[in-house]
């Protein structure tokens, strides 16, 4: 599958670990459709916020499967104070799969 | 030979540098273009599917024929430094799924004609220089996933239709001149991922609903002109890099970011952001880059901070933040760089900051912090940037610091430091600005500051140093900045700063200095500047001492009888000391003797004869003839030592070596490393014929050179015309007295300072190796056994610098650049000009021989020697030791280049050798045939020189 620009080489960074699986997932997508969601901001503070991904069914039938992040090489010669922007990603015998 | 073979002929005949590069696109000699370098055909139909041209610095422009190739799937023309337009015809390559032109030169607009590409997936036009807008039509692409248009001129708005594109997965439109604002609709972007619109000149504000795009895993809008504040429905985001830096963003900062606990980046920096810093922002365990530097925040740093675990970058330089540094803060185990800077911070620095045992940067840098530096600094391993400057610290500065070895900038200036100025500082060999300016330390500087090898800027100034100035300081090779104004220095500059050949800012004013400025090696280029404020100080201003001045002629004289008092006694009181010293080592001085008669009576200078040759002259004779050593008989400087020329009656003529720096204690290891090095006796190496040790320093006896150094010869003002053969005759001294060092001595000895200015010629020009051995003893400063690099730049082994790991391999090295040197009359190194580095350039270009000196252009009859020896020279620089060869190695292919008769002159008796043997060309094949040489001299020889050969041929 596509992982993102291959221009863009991805560097592994660091383990960050499997995360536990939340129950809060469904809730939180059943909000994101509502209307008028700024009115009610008691509701939404409490379902506001992110997670970790969650690796457990990422990689098929491969395990273990560990989620880990990645950095965009982009630096440039101008600019080298940039910082490269970092994402995750699942990963299991050294392959690496979209997050869920 | 189909249309296809033809438009790929079309296409390298438009590329620039085709030659080389493309030679087998030949439809002369093999019309099969699908064996064609980075061509790639259909099994089945043979037509051309992929053209993979990446990274082959093509040159020229993409031809319009490339649209007659259209089955191709995929074009990779990456980097490839192609210029001119994206022809339109390459919206005729239907096919086409992956199109890649990215680092090149392409201008011109992004044609429309893309849009005809259906099967595209993958377009990436990044780090080129088009222009004009966005095209609309390319969101006609139906499957187009990646969209990469980043480091070009595009201007105009982001296309609002684009953001409605369910497909697109990839959208990378950095450093552009794009304008307008980002669109309500951005999360109509349902399968993006990666969002990166950073430095392009976008307005407006963030959109409300920015929380709907939930799918984006970076969203980086850093170096706009985004304003008002962060809407508090970012807190709704997935992503790992949030990144708003560098805009106009106002208001305080959400509380809900602290919710966001799938953040691994939050930078919110230089913006216009008001308030505090949110404590929950602790709660972001898995954020390892904190920057919220360049704002206006207020308040105190939240403890809370410390919770963030996986943090190693901190930034909250630049703001208003006020209170205490938290001691939280010493649980981050990752974190790598903690900034401060330009806060209100006040208290003390933390006790248990020093847990951080992964902080590589630390920078408190104009706060308001106080209290002194926790000794625990000393455990902080990493460390390599610490700026504790413009705060109101106190105390002595603790000997620990010097133990933080990889330290290569330490900033202590602008506070309230007292003390003496530790020694340990010197063991910072890796440190290359060490600030010390402004505060209040005083006693005198340390000679250890001679060790600090990599040091490029020392500033000590604003302080109340006393003392001298450690001649030591000359052996700092890098130094380019060395201000220690407003002290209290005393004492004669040293001449050995005229050593610092990289020094261009130079500020000693305001001490109490005296005697002359130094004259020599252009030390004249500072002006009155750096010296001003040293009443005692001789040199070229108006109001100097020795300055003709009328109106002060009798204050003049008067300090300068003060002067010549001064300098008097303390030459008296030296050799008094030195005298009581030698005394004490002999016999125990008797009680109640305070007359320095007796003193010296008791322990005269001593004067060691190593060699007869200057038996039957005494210390009086030498101190007489030159007049006490006077300066108009110095022949030569070196690093720590002055050369003079002496003319005894009845004797060659010799040459006095005055050497700087002994201390007592090392006076007697002094001796015995003398007594080796002048056991050592070799043709080719001058003699030491004897030593003393005096009052007025300690004085090794040499044979004087006549021709001076092979540096004054190639290098001087009185450039000397050397002829090729010369040149090859020093070559062979040096070479063969080096290999005695390296093989013939027991022990043996690694000169470690091979150039050209310690390679003395004699009235026929004969090499003589000088200034060996001592070396080592004049380094021996520190207090523990342990070596570091020694030597001259330009020459000094890149390995032996790398490891300190000493052998003979590293004079190897040196000697080569010697060998560039003859060959090309160049210096090693002519201000920013490195011979190696020429000839290495020159060698990848195969144009070595264009670098030849013209005298050995037109003095050797044939070149092919001359080649031969530039190879030589590229085989002792190779950068594996253990891929040079050795002295002797060195000095016989040296001898085999020598003309015949010279050869057989110059070969010592005890070698038995027939060096004709090495001479393998057809002219003289015969000569050798002829001679019947010997059966047992003839393998390994020849073997060796079958090796030596094959080891030219691989480096060539």
């Amino acid at each position: 599958t596509q992982l993102g620009s291959p221009s863009a080489s991805m560097i592994l960074q660091n383990h960050v670990g499997i995360a536990d699986h939340h129950h809060d997932h469904d809730q939180l997508k059943h909000s994101s459709t509502m209307d008028n969601i700024g009115s009610r901001r008691g509701r939404t503070l409490q379902i506001a916020g992110s997670r970790l991904p969650d690796c457990m069914h990422a990689c098929g039938s491969c395990s273990p499967c560990r989620l880990v992040t990645v950095s965009f090489a982009c630096a440039s010669l101008t600019d080298e104070s940039e910082s490269c922007p970092m994402s995750y990603r699942c990963m299991c015998d050294n392959k690496s799969y979209p997050i869920p | 030979f189909s249309e296809e073979g033809q438009a790929l002929m079309a296409m390298k005949a438009s590329f620039g540098n085709m030659a080389d590069t493309l030679l087998d696109w030949d439809d002369a000699h093999n019309d099969d273009f699908c064996s064609w370098r980075g061509v790639f055909c259909d099994n089945v139909s043979l037509t051309v599917v992929s053209l993979n041209l990446s990274s082959l610095n093509l040159g020229g422009e993409i031809s319009p024929a490339i649209g007659d190739l259209g089955n191709l799937q995929s074009i990779d023309l990456q980097g490839s430094k192609l210029t001119g337009q994206i022809p339109d015809e390459i919206g005729n390559c239907a096919a086409l799924v992956h199109l890649d032109l990215s680092d090149n030169q392409l201008y011109g607009d992004i044609p429309f004609s893309l849009s005809k590409l259906k099967q595209l997936e993958f377009l990436n036009l990044k780090s080129n220089q088009l222009t004009g807008p966005i095209p609309s039509t390319l969101t006609q692409i139906p499957n187009l996933k990646t969209l990469d248009l980043a480091r070009n001129r595009l201007t105009g708005e982001i296309p609002r239709i684009l953001y409605w594109n369910e497909v697109l997965q990839y959208l990378g439109l950095r450093g552009n001149m794009l304008s307008g604002t980002l669109s309500p609709d951005i999360c109509q972007l349902t399968n993006l991922w990666y969002f990166d619109v950073r430095g392009n000149n976008l307005t407006g504000t963030v959109p409300d609903s920015i929380g709907n795009c939930t799918s984006f895993e970076i969203l980086d809008i850093s170096y706009n002109r985004i304003t008002g504040e962060i809407p508090y429905n970012i807190g709704f985001l997935q992503v790992a890099t949030l990144s708003l830096q560098g805009n106009r963003l106002t208001g305080e900062i959400p509380e809900v970011i602290g919710l966001m606990q799938a953040l691994a980046i939050l930078d919110l920096s230089e913006n216009e952001l008001v308030g505090p810093i949110p404590p929950i922002l602790g709660n972001l365990t898995f954020t390892g880059k904190l920057y919220l530097h360049g704002n206006m925040l207020t308040g105190s740093i939240p403890p809370e901070l410390g919770n963030m675990s996986k943090l190693s970058y901190l930034q909250l330089n630049d703001n208003h933040l006020e209170g205490n540094i938290p001691n939280e803060f010493g649980k981050l185990e990752h974190l790598f760089e903690l900034n401060l800077a330009n806060n209100h911070l006040d208290g003390t620095i933390p006790h248990n900051i020093s847990s951080c045992t992964a902080l590589n940067q630390f920078n408190v840098h104009g706060n308001q912090l106080s209290g002194s530096i926790p000794l625990s600094f000393r455990s902080l391993e990493s460390l390599t940037y610490l700026n504790l400057s413009a705060n109101n610290f106190k105390g002595i500065i603790p000997v620990e610091l010097g133990h933080i070895i990889n330290l290569d900038t330490l900033d202590l200036s602008s506070n309230n430091f007292s003390g003496n100025v530790p020694a340990s500082v010197g063991f910072l060999e890796h440190l290359l600005t060490l600030n010390l300016s402004h505060n209040h330390l005083d006693g005198p500087l340390p000679a250890e500051f001679g060790n600090l090898r990599s040091i490029q800027i020392l500033d000590l100034s604003f302080n109340n140093l006393s003392g001298i100035i450690p001649p030591e300081i000359g052996q700092l090779q890098n130094l380019m900045s060395l201000i220690m104004n407003n002290n209290d220095l005393h004492g004669k500059i040293p001449d050995q700063l005229t050593n610092c050949f990289s020094l261009t800012s130079l500020n000693l004013s305001y001490n109490n200095l005296s005697g002359v400025i130094p004259s020599m090696k252009n030390f004249s280029r500072f002006s009155a500047d750096s010296f001003l404020g040293n009443s005692l100080l001789c040199g070229d201003w108006l109001g100097s001492i020795c300055c003709p001045y009328v109106p002060k002629s009798r204050e003049i004289f008067s300090r300068v009888a003060v002067v010549c008092l001064t300098l008097g006694i303390m030459i008296l009181l030296a050799m008094v000391i030195v005298a009581f010293y030698r005394s004490s080592q002999s016999k125990r001085l008797r009680k109640g003797s305070s007359r320095t008669g007796q003193g010296m009576l008791n322990g005269p200078p001593k004067l060691v004869i190593l060699h007869m040759d200057m038996a039957i002259h005494t210390l009086d004779d030498i101190m007489r003839s030159t007049e006490n050593l006077n300066e108009k008989y110095i022949i030569g400087y070196g690093a720590s030592s002055t050369v003079y020329k002496c003319v005894l009656k009845n004797s060659r003529p010799i040459a006095i070596k005055r050497l700087y720096n002994q201390q007592a204690h090392n006076l007697r290891e002094f001796e015995t490393e003398l007594e080796t090095v002048g056991s050592i006796r070799h043709r080719n190496l001058v003699t030491l014929h004897g030593y003393a040790l005096t009052p007025y320093g300690n004085l090794l006896f040499y044979d004087y050179m006549a021709n001076g150094s092979l540096w004054d010869l190639l290098h001087g003002p009185l450039k000397v015309k050397l002829d090729w053969e010369t040149r090859l005759r020093i070559a062979v001294g040096a070479a063969e007295g080096l290999a005695y060092l390296h093989h013939d001595c027991n022990p043996r000895i690694v000169h470690r300072d091979i150039k050209s200015s310690n390679i003395l010629l004699d009235e026929t020009f004969e090499a003589h190796l000088s200034d060996f051995g001592t070396a080592k003893c004049i380094s021996t400063t520190r207090t523990h056994a342990s070596t570091y690099v020694l030597g001259t730049i330009g020459y000094i082994d890149p390995e032996y610098a790398r490891t300190s790991r000493l052998n003979e391999k590293s004079d190897v090295y040196s000697f080569g650049i010697v060998l560039l040197e003859l060959l090309t009359g160049k210096k090693a190194v002519d201000n920013e000009s490195n011979l190696h580095q020429l000839i290495l350039s020159k060698a990848d270009s195969n144009t070595v021989m264009e670098t030849v000196d013209p005298e050995v252009s037109i003095t050797c009859i044939d070149l092919a020697h001359v080649k031969k020896t530039f190879q030589l020279a590229l085989l002792c620089t190779k950068k594996n030791p253990s891929e040079r060869p050795t002295m002797h190695e060195v000095a016989r292919v040296l001898v085999s280049l020598l003309p015949s008769p010279l050869s057989k002159i110059l070969a010592p008796p005890a070698k038995k050798f027939d060096y004709a043997h090495f001479v393998i060309e057809k002219g003289q094949q015969r000569k050798v045939e002829e001679q019947k040489p010997q059966q047992d001299n003839i393998l390994p020889n020849a073997q060796w020189f079958v090796r030596f050969g094959d080891v030219i041929s691989k480096s060539t």
